[in-house]
């Protein structure tokens, strides 16, 4: 596609409309928004960044140009340059991308122990932001990352795409709509996590910058189990199943029971570490959280994959490609007919685009994010601490447990820091 | 056995006795990764002031030190602080900015007086300003302000101080903001210091959100009209309007821009008359597609035909914006009007691309004839020509330009959606596929329960080979093959059909006749793991989890002469589920399949 010759930055300096705030004004007289197009960086070009889900369905966009792609691995740099017929310039340092003024928004799609700087920093460039989820690898980077934030202005979408999936709107209106009476308990099933045999450490592949992989993470040789995809079942990088599929399925969770701003209040945790496994998160687990109306929260890594609201009137259960209910007349009221209606997204993409050029909140939000991302880790801690744990959603600190409190943050390995 | 490991055995031995520690079997070990492990789990569970001066002590080791300093930093014992204020003047293996940096993690009351020395000096600023920021001591004001005026990477310290201000004082903070809106060098912060000013509600808006319009960063513009738009002062836009004869060029635009933001009565002919007057008439005609009427398009048509080509530039993309806001309106006579005009005369190549892409939205088949033969735009001319296919009445006229755009598009979905349209009107479609060496036709069951590990993903249930005609056990119940043909150009067969579609696996299989014995390859897409066997023999297969592309994998094998047997079988976790088989040569050239 021929480049456009009008980016955001040089359209926004000449449109009048598309403000924070000024998206409902445009709604509610009749107006869809001005066209624009949205020039973007994206950090982390492996098989999830460099692939269909983003760097495909960017350059599929009318209104998005991929103009830099960033990564420690030169060959993903490489292939994705050449995705994009060479119109974007390759990085293997993210800073010297967020030094680029001809960007708007950076996609941050690298693993989780690199969020927070990733993100913080490219608030702090002026650059709206939509960051893959888990949002964190800690609860104390998630809280850096919504206030940087918020302290920015910046549009923040998480990728929690659940939010834009029909059915899962439908589902979470379902129950905030009372239609299922009141709701005793939620079963979220997210999958047992993986086994594999150990392999030895190695030397790095040439294109790889292992200390860049690591970056903030603490200094081990290179490993290929640590590495791509798979960094994801290792504490120093990231969360297991809790935090992979925990924080889409605890996310709708959490927006069905209004708890987008809170959280629950007790949680206890176990799980099973089978012995010989080279990963380092837990294969089964049973997580149970009790929020403040009495709601019970079950996640378990058992049984088929999605979510389950226990209610009065029955139950409803929902996941990608299905929703169904022990009563057929519970799912008689269709999405966006009832009175409590939820944000509506059908794209999170273009959710993300729409919303820089509106300057408003985007679907997945990332104080909301932040709140699911939490629920996640501290499943997490009260398995590895292995005792029930008290959790106060406004202070975001375990009540009288310093010993559970310490997980809530990790040191960075210098010089990364916040 | 080096002194380094005694210590470290000490220290473990204690804090087991301390803290009632499983004791670690790893610090058994001398190799300087079980001992990092086991100060890793020392910081997770270590209290009291004789744990942390041990940690102390391995400050002073080069290769542990590190990994002592996260342990004192996560440790919110005050002995842990006092140790780490301690060594910000003494010796020892570590760098004094990774110190300062802990520090200012855990928020260190007690180091400020010494990171203020540390400022005095000019020394390690770039560790000692971000950690006096994140402290928030009010004593740490004046060095930060010096910070902020000195450089520009010290402004993000600034704005997190001044918002640790804010939540203790926001008189104070609001005083602070006004001073970085200007002094700060970069517009973000410019920016933040003004939504900082919102967020404290100071009475000072306005003036600092016009000043900031005046500025030359187009997102401190845009998020300063934002905060005005969202709360306008009462009486803002009779004050803007009046301004507007006394400005220069540059921030008349703005004005207009906002004027029309606050959706002000005379916003669109005040609009209207900056380009009859034609002084800088740009942001007019950019701010043209937010009113409607027929003058605000000949206005906007008019607008191509300006001598200055950015005019022009902003006229076509109004037109376009028009044409796309009647679209939305089911208009489409009205937009088609408008991209007839901008096919006919656009402004740039890239305006063109744009008439081409609302041609296609319009599909109304008087536009074919204009749509541009410029080889650049050449896929997306395919593309508007396939929507327009689908409204051509005569049925001959129809197939050829389908058959065209089938065999002449690059992408994936145009040719799909050609071939779809082919389909519908009853025409062959296999051969396209099958002309770029993809098998379209399979017969297909399942699903079955997930293989939870290689191996048994390298097996399959038919050891005679698939009886088609013969019913088959699956999940307890007997299934049939199932007969499927994808009218995919990538021969991509899409198996979310099958029940239950998440954590199970499906098998595929074919008999293909062959007219002699070769080398062949077999390049194979999967969403998500794929094995392949090839007249029994097991030819190719990846466990693995990921989206397809096509010729994800790449398969060497051999064709008999006559029949050979291919049996697919594909992984599901969730989400899209698919695969595709292409047939090549030897040399992985594909074999056109239809010859």
């Amino acid at each position: 596609m021929p480049p456009h010759p009008l980016s955001r930055r040089r359209f926004l300096s000449h449109i009048g409309v598309g403000a924070v705030g000024v998206g409902p004004l445009l709604r509610a007289s009749g107006r869809p928004p001005v066209l624009d197009r949205v020039a973007l960086g994206i950090v982390g070009v492996g098989s999830l960044g460099g692939g269909g889900h983003h760097l495909g369905r960017c350059l599929r966009m009318n209104d998005i140009d991929v103009l830099a792609v960033c990564d420690a691995d030169s060959q993903r740099v490489d292939r994705a340059v050449a995705k994009t017929n060479g119109r974007a310039q390759g990085y293997r340092d993210f800073r010297r991308l967020l030094e680029r003024s001809d960007l708007d928004a950076v996609l941050v799609v690298t693993p989780d122990h690199w969020h927070a700087l990733h993100a913080v920093h490219a608030c702090e460039a002026g650059f709206d932001v939509y960051c893959e989820k888990p949002l964190s690898l800690t609860v104390a980077g998630g809280r850096e990352m919504a206030n940087a934030a918020r302290r920015y202005g910046t549009v923040f979408q998480v990728g929690t795409q659940q939010r834009s999936d029909k059915r899962f709107r439908w589902a979470c209106e379902l129950v905030r709509n009372g239609e299922l009476g009141k709701i005793r308990e939620v079963r979220v099933c997210i999958g047992r996590g993986p086994e594999a045999a150990p392999m030895p450490n190695a030397t790095p592949p040439t294109q790889l910058d292992w200390n860049m992989w690591l970056g903030p993470a603490p200094a081990v040789p290179y490993n290929q189990r640590r590495s791509h995809y798979t960094f994801r079942w290792f504490w120093d990088y990231s969360g297991g199943k809790m935090t992979d599929w925990g924080a889409h399925h605890h996310d709708i969770a959490q927006w069905a029971l209004d708890m987008e701003g809170s959280g629950p209040r007790e949680v206890e945790a176990e799980g099973v570490w089978p012995q010989g496994n080279a990963y380092e998160t837990p294969v089964d687990f049973k997580v149970r959280y009790v929020y403040d109306n009495g709601v019970v929260m079950n996640t378990v890594s058992k049984g088929e994959n999605g979510i389950t609201f226990v209610g009065e009137r029955g139950e409803l259960f929902v996941s990608r490609g299905k929703i169904s209910a022990t009563a057929k007349e519970l799912l008689d009221k269709k999405v966006g007919t009832m009175p409590i209606q939820l944000y509506e997204s059908t794209n999170h993409h273009a959710n993300f685009v729409q919303c820089i050029k509106e300057r408003r909140d985007p679907a997945s939000n990332v104080d909301a994010a932040h709140r699911t991302a939490t629920v996640c880790h501290i499943g997490n801690i009260a398995m590895r601490v292995g005792r029930k744990l008290s959790w106060d959603p406004e202070a975001e600190r375990f009540t009288g447990d310093d010993a559970a409190n310490r997980l809530l943050a990790k040191p960075m390995r210098r010089p990364w820091s916040l | 056995m080096r002194p380094l490991t005694t210590a470290c055995l000490a220290l473990l031995a204690l804090a087991g006795c301390h803290n009632q520690l499983r004791p670690f079997s790893t610090v058994e070990a001398s190799e300087v990764t079980a001992r990092r492990a086991a100060i890793r789990k020392l910081a997770l569970t270590t209290t009291g002031t004789p744990a942390c001066l041990e940690l102390d002590a391995l400050l002073d080791d080069a290769v542990l030190a590190g990994d002592v300093l996260f342990a004192l930093e996560r440790i919110s014992d005050p002995e842990a602080e006092r140790i780490l204020v301690d060594r910000l003047h003494r010796a020892s293996a570590l760098p004094t900015s990774a110190i300062i940096r802990s520090l200012g993690a855990r928020r260190a009351a007690s180091a400020v007086p010494s990171l203020l020395t540390f400022a005095g000096a000019q020394r390690h600023l770039h560790a000692v300003i971000p950690a006096l920021a994140r402290i928030g001591d009010d004593r740490a004001e004046d060095v930060l302000r010096a910070a902020l005026q000195s450089d520009t990477r010290y402004e993000a310290d600034w704005l997190r101080f001044v918002e640790g201000v804010a939540r203790r004082d926001p008189e104070r903070a609001a005083t602070l903001y006004v001073t970085t809106t200007e002094t700060a060098r970069l517009p973000q912060t410019r920016s933040a210091a003004l939504l900082g000013l919102v967020r404290v509600d100071h009475a000072d808006i306005e003036r600092v959100a016009l000043l900031q319009l005046a500025s030359t960063n187009v997102r401190e513009r845009h998020l300063s009209r934002a905060l005005l738009v969202r709360r306008p002062p009462s009486g803002l836009a009779t004050r803007v309007a009046a301004r507007l004869g006394s400005t220069t060029a540059p921030m008349r635009g703005e004005l207009l821009r906002l004027l029309t933001a606050l959706r002000y009565v005379g916003a669109r002919e005040l609009v209207l008359r900056e380009i009859q007057l034609d002084r800088d008439s740009r942001p007019a005609f950019q701010l043209l597609p937010s009113f409607d009427g027929d003058d605000i398009a000949e206005a906007a048509l008019g607008g191509l035909r300006h001598e200055r080509p950015d005019v022009r530039r902003a006229a076509n993309d109004a037109v376009h914006q028009l044409a796309a806001l009647r679209l939305a309106t089911d208009d489409r006579n009205g937009a088609r009007a408008l991209v007839e005009a901008t096919l006919l005369q656009p402004a740039s190549d890239a305006l063109l691309g744009e008439s081409v892409d609302l041609a296609e939205r319009i599909a109304d088949p008087v536009l074919l004839p204009l749509l541009p033969t410029n080889s650049l735009l050449h896929q997306r001319v395919l593309k508007a020509r396939l929507a327009i296919a689908a409204n051509l009445t005569d049925k001959a006229s129809r197939l050829r330009l389908l058959d065209e755009i089938a065999r002449g598009s690059t992408d994936r979905g145009t040719r799909t959606g050609a071939i779809r349209q082919l389909k519908n009107l009853g025409a062959d479609t296999s051969l396209y596929a099958r002309a770029a060496g993809f098998l379209p036709r399979w017969h297909v069951l399942g699903s079955f329960p997930k293989a939870t590990d290689p191996k048994s993903f390298e097996m399959h249930p038919f050891a005679a080979g698939p009886t088609l005609d013969q019913p088959f056990e699956v999940r307890g119940k007997p299934k049939r093959w199932k007969q499927h043909e994808t009218i995919d150009a990538d021969g991509h067969v899409d198996l979310t059909f099958l029940r239950p579609n998440s954590n199970a696996v499906a098998y595929a299989f074919l008999e293909l006749d062959w007219p002699r014995a070769e080398k062949i390859t077999l390049k194979v897409g999967s969403d998500d793991g794929v094995a392949l066997w090839v007249n029994g023999q097991l030819a190719h297969a990846n466990f693995t989890t990921r989206g397809i592309r096509t010729d994800n994998d790449t398969a060497k094998t051999h064709f008999l002469k006559g029949k050979n047997h291919l049996l697919v079988k594909v992984s599901q976790g969730g989400g899209g589920w698919e695969f595709c088989v292409r047939v090549a040569d030897d040399k992985g050239k594909p074999i056109d399949l239809t010859r």
